[in-house]
């Protein structure tokens, strides 16, 4: 189909087809802000802010604590992800489930190497309290970029905004295990925790 | 030099595929959202959904959610490019 010679259009509908098309294409992408990441992000991003916060100043209930908090946020995950599964638009996540087995298998493996990395034996043998500050750290780094590398993979499929809040919180998290000393964990809740939440809020109200 | 496509500039069936082209890859959205969102009818929506599919420039999904049927649409790659191709022809008429 072409144009048609005998009425053609004229820039002022071609404009106010264009502007049409824009605000469309707005309301679209705000729809599905709404619908998805919003209240992902910002439950884990309390979750970390919460734990880590924790962590750094209750570290003797930090083990527990993290677990009681995973828990909770897959739980929270699966009930909040329920809806999805009729959601108006679906295929988001490649369908919820392709999503949810993703990150399954990321932080299986995460777990995996985590449990090979970790001397576990040499913790046991020399009492965890000497070692804690050192792999808490070491392990609280590696599974927070795990977590953002999830986030780079999901960016490559969902838009760049996913890859760069993962590659963000990746480098905040480095600068905070080299040069945040004591207080690594209270940077990670500010800076990786308060990061998912801006990130959803800011999902919420600006994306345009 | 980009043509306009009078299949995709009818008013309803430009607002259909600009919402549709929105859509991030792979995704599909559910035929009674899109009506709402465009403040169409069924009867209405499905009869330009049809003008769209049989252009090719749409894919329609029928399943069963809950034993409930669920219909999704997405837009094909012949109706992302020819749209693509119709918003690039909009903008060269606005610059005359």
């Amino acid at each position: 189909m072409t144009t048609d010679a005998i009425n053609p259009i004229t820039p002022e509908a071609a404009r106010a087809s264009l502007a049409e098309i824009d605000r469309i294409a707005t309301q679209t992408r705000q729809t599905i802000a709404w619908s998805c990441a919003t209240p992902l992000l910002i439950l884990w991003g309390v979750i970390w802010v919460i734990g880590f916060s924790a962590t750094q100043f209750f570290p003797s209930w930090a083990f527990r604590l993290w677990i009681g908090l995973d828990l909770a946020g897959i739980l929270s995950t699966v009930l909040l992800a329920g809806p999805f599964r009729n959601a108006p638009i679906k295929g988001i996540y490649h369908g919820l489930g392709s999503m949810s087995l993703a990150w399954l298998a990321l932080l299986a493996y995460g777990a995996l190497w985590a449990a090979l990395l970790c001397p576990w034996e040499l913790l046991h043998q020399a009492g965890w309290a000497a070692y804690a500050p050192l792999v808490g750290r070491k392990m609280a780094a590696f599974s927070s970029t795990i977590c953002m590398f999830g986030y780079v993979v999901m960016g490559l499929w969902l838009g760049r905004f996913f890859l760069w809040l993962g590659l963000l919180v990746t480098a905040t998290t480095l600068v905070g295990y080299y040069f945040a000393g004591n207080y690594f964990f209270l940077w990670m809740g500010v800076t990786g925790g308060g990061s998912l939440i801006v990130a959803g809020v800011f999902i919420r109200k600006f994306w345009r | 030099m980009p043509e306009i496509d009078l299949v995709i500039h009818t008013p309803a069936r430009l607002r259909i595929m600009s919402t549709l082209s929105a859509l991030p890859p792979r995704a599909q959205i559910d035929f009674r959202t899109l009506g709402k969102s465009l403040e169409l009818t069924d009867g209405n929506l499905g009869a330009h959904l049809q003008t769209l599919e049989e252009a090719g420039y749409i894919k329609v999904e029928k399943t069963f959610v809950d034993r409930k049927p669920r219909t999704h649409v997405a837009a094909s790659a012949k109706g992302h490019a020819r749209f693509a191709e119709h918003v690039a022809a909009l903008r060269e008429i606005c610059r005359v």
